[in-house]
């Protein structure tokens, strides 16, 4: 963080001739489809700001026990805003971005039993077994942001490729879990389980790849 | 070189940053920590039954066999599996049983069934079970032990010769030694020669035994061991039919003939005679005064498979002065001869209008169980002749008889918990339509607290991983060491047991049937919110703030447990 941090100041300071290149990108990664509109301010800086939004349906998948099989489905609902400084130490296309992104991303998933459950004679239907739904996500907030990238669209050929890599320090996704009928408590028994599994996960890892057009 | 050293210190600090924010331990087999948690809803309706020896209030610890009879029999369900259960074998005298949620008693429509126990060492039994609403209850079956009866029960039980093929090579004279409280004493006579048969018609076979049982009329303890009680009497009458109404009892007497197989005669190719001591301050209800010699009474014999008393005739009370038969006991005695054995039964049955139905029931109300306490509740007639007793639910704030003879007056009603009486009450005169209050008084206890608990079973799932089973099912609790066991009723693993001693041991128990028959499942714990049970039992955690202790309790991979659920 200390070199990132080090590269804004000294490009800012340096160079003061501002440049009124401008370019625009649009990108696809791990935070969805997205575009932004980059600022040149001098060779070694641009500003950019930008956001990705998508919405997917998640796989479905099948929780199996003994007695009961729930098979879960539901949307990952994906939303960022972003100001990022891009850095150019070398004033060509590699670069240092640092940043700020909001994250409002969250999963939401719910589960049904795929058949009715029967105890010696006694046979409980799909809908006295109930059901679960979970809810994963970040607390809407702004986090900061670090990573490496190639290529500037405020610069060069006017059309260019971009590529990112880096991390967003969300830190932890929250789960939350409810359930209804005989199922419920496997809400509250599992959600604990999975809190503490996604409470290692304190980055979200950034991989985009784009294409730019210098206006 | 400037340019490699940043490069490499870049991409440097975003390994790092990666390596160091990231811990994906959490997720190493995840799959097997998820596990399937199931509220498995349990029966409206259950009942856990104890078996009690009479005299000790000790649960029996002989084999006992049960078996379900009465119009509602056929309702009695295992309550985890739903399968209908009729009859099978209970070790440690205490069993759970459910009632099918196809019949939900009512006021309008009572649930009616009734548990026949015969073990060995004690005298069989049927206790009638009457239900008006949905809810887990607790029944008591006391059991006369033949070495030990209770206060008012004698019993005496000699060898009287052989038999070949069924017939007896000398007369049989078995007679009762006096009973303490009114002196009187029952005794049966056979003829020589006499063929006795099993209820199959299997004739008996070698040495016999004779046991003859004598109830009298007057002592509680005697009246609520009464086999089937004396409230609720389902009755085949003699020009009415069959009949629901209560019983005033003349005194009871069993005889049993059994042989060194164990078979039991039921018939007999001649008559045999059996004399009943009668009280002089026995009342007689369609008098109002005491019994004389002249006066008669129903008498009654059981018919175990229905669980219903069937009128063999009226009998009539004579003098023992009169007719020199001080051997009674009693100042007065009735005689009869019978060609079969079974329970016999001096009562007067009143029914209809004689009787308190439902509608115009003996109410108790109860003030003062804040803690929720069971109580044992005992009401008997002053001067005899009908008394009840029964578990009182600590949520219930009052409690109806019904279905006994309008002529039951000036009731004594006391209620015990802990084997202390906590309340009692006097409804003088005609106690049909009122309402007893009474206050209940316990006695101080040390530093109790409010106990939420919550229990789950951790079990193997077939395919692997884990199912996690909260039960909702009756089970018992009682501070170890003795006492009442008291009724805890678990919704989805979770109930508030009000009023329990911190620090303290407390013994809880559950009767599962296993491939239909009742097994025991036993845990102990103490009451506090950091001491683990150990063993299969673990403290998940455990809390107390003021008077409310929290606490969350797995049993594990406790395959015992596992299956029954």
């Amino acid at each position: 963080m200390k070199y990132a941090f080090a590269f804004l100041l000294a490009a800012i300071t340096v160079t003061p001739a501002f440049s009124q290149n401008l370019g625009i990108g649009v990108r696809a990664g791990s935070l969805g489809p997205g575009a932004d509109v980059s600022i040149g301010i001098s060779s070694f800086l641009n500003i950019r700001v930008g956001g990705t939004t998508f919405s997917i349906a998640v796989p479905e998948a099948t929780l199996e026990d003994e007695n009961v099989d729930v098979e879960f489905s539901g949307d990952a609902s994906l939303l960022t805003g972003s100001v990022m400084a891009d850095l150019f130490p070398f004033q060509n296309g590699l670069r240092i971005t640092v940043g700020a992104t909001y994250n409002d991303s969250n999963v939401s998933v719910s589960g049904v039993p795929t058949d009715s459950y029967t105890v010696q004679a006694r046979t409980f239907s799909q809908e006295e077994i109930g059901s679960l739904s979970a809810e994963l996500g970040y607390e809407a907030s702004i986090r900061p942001y670090a990573g490496i990238g190639f290529g500037n669209p405020t610069r060069g050929s006017r059309v260019g490729l971009l590529f990112d890599a880096g991390v967003v320090f969300s830190g932890p996704p929250t789960v939350s879990m409810s359930g209804t009928g005989m199922i419920a408590p496997t809400a509250t028994e599992n959600e604990d389980v999975i809190q503490e599994a996604l409470d290692g996960l304190k980055i979200f890892p950034v991989v985009s790849l784009g294409l730019s057009i210098r206006l | 070189m400037k340019t490699k050293t940043i490069a490499a210190a870049v991409s440097l600090f975003a390994a790092s940053a990666l390596l160091t924010s990231c811990d994906l331990s959490g997720f190493e087999n995840l799959e097997d920590k998820i596990a399937v948690a199931l509220d498995i809803p349990g029966v409206e309706t259950t009942y856990s039954v104890q078996l009690q020896d009479a005299a000790s209030g000790e649960d029996l610890s002989v084999p006992a066999r049960i078996v379900f009879t009465g119009e509602d029999a056929g309702s009695v369900i295992d309550p985890i599996f739903f399968e209908q259960i009729s009859e099978f074998v209970v070790n440690d005298g205490f069993f759970t049983v459910g009632l099918s949620d196809s019949r939900v008693p009512s006021g309008e429509s009572l649930v009616q069934f009734s548990i026949y126990v015969k073990a060995d060492g004690y005298e069989e039994t049927l206790q009638k079970v009457v239900t008006d609403k949905v809810g887990d209850y607790q029944v008591n079956v006391l059991m006369v032990a033949e070495s030990a009866p209770p206060v008012g029960v004698v019993t005496q039980s000699q060898q009287t010769g052989s038999a070949s093929n069924g017939v007896t090579s000398q007369a049989i004279q078995v007679a009762t030694q006096p009973d303490v409280t009114t002196g009187g004493s029952a005794s049966v006579a056979l003829p020589p020669s006499t063929q006795l048969t099993t209820a199959s018609g299997t004739p008996l076979q070698g040495s016999l035994q004779t046991q003859v049982t004598y109830f009298n009329n007057q002592d509680p303890s005697s009246l609520t061991a009464f086999p089937g009680g004396l409230t609720n009497v389902s009755a085949q009458t003699q020009g009415q039919g069959q009949q629901t109404g209560g019983f005033v009892s003349g005194g009871f007497v069993s005889i049993n003939i059994t042989d060194q197989s164990g078979n039991q005669a039921a018939n007999l190719s001649n008559s045999a005679t059996v004399v009943m001591p009668v009280p002089a301050n026995t009342i007689n209800p369609e008098t109002g005064n005491q019994v004389q010699a002249g006066d008669t009474i129903p008498l009654w014999s059981l018919e175990p498979a229905s669980g219903e008393w069937v009128q063999e005739g009226t009998v009539t009370f004579e003098s023992s002065a009169g007719k020199g038969r001080s051997e009674v006991g009693t100042e007065l005695f009735v005689e009869f001869q019978t060609p079969h054995f079974s329970w016999f039964n001096l009562d007067w049955f009143q029914y209809g209008a004689q009787n308190c139905s439902y509608r115009d029931a003996f109410t108790i109300g109860l003030s003062g169980n804040d803690l929720q306490r069971t109580l044992l509740l005992r009401a008997s007639r002053r001067g005899g002749g009908w008394s009840a007793q029964t578990y009182v639910n600590g949520r219930d704030t009052s409690h109806q008889f019904y279905d006994f003879p309008r002529f039951v007056s000036d009731i004594d009603v006391e209620f015990l918990y802990e084997g202390n009486v906590v309340g009692t009450g006097f409804a003088s005169g005609p106690v049909c339509g009122q309402t007893l209050p009474v206050a209940l008084t316990f006695p101080p206890e040390p530093d109790l607290v409010d106990v939420d608990l919550t229990v789950a079973v951790e079990c193997p799932a077939d395919g692997g991983g884990t199912t996690i089973i909260s039960p909702s099912y009756p089970f018992q609790i009682r501070k170890s060491g003795g006492g009442l066991w008291t009724g805890v009723s678990l919704e989805g693993g979770n109930t508030l047991i009000r009023g329990l001693e911190y620090n303290a041991l407390y013994d809880f128990r559950g009767s599962f049937l296993d491939n239909g028959v009742p097994s025991t499942e036993s845990r102990s714990f103490t009451i506090n919110e950091n001491t683990n049970p150990g063993g299969d039992i673990t403290l998940v955690s455990g809390s107390r703030v003021g008077d409310l202790v929290t606490l969350s309790y797995r049993i594990q991979d406790n395959q015992s447990v596992c299956d029954k659920l």
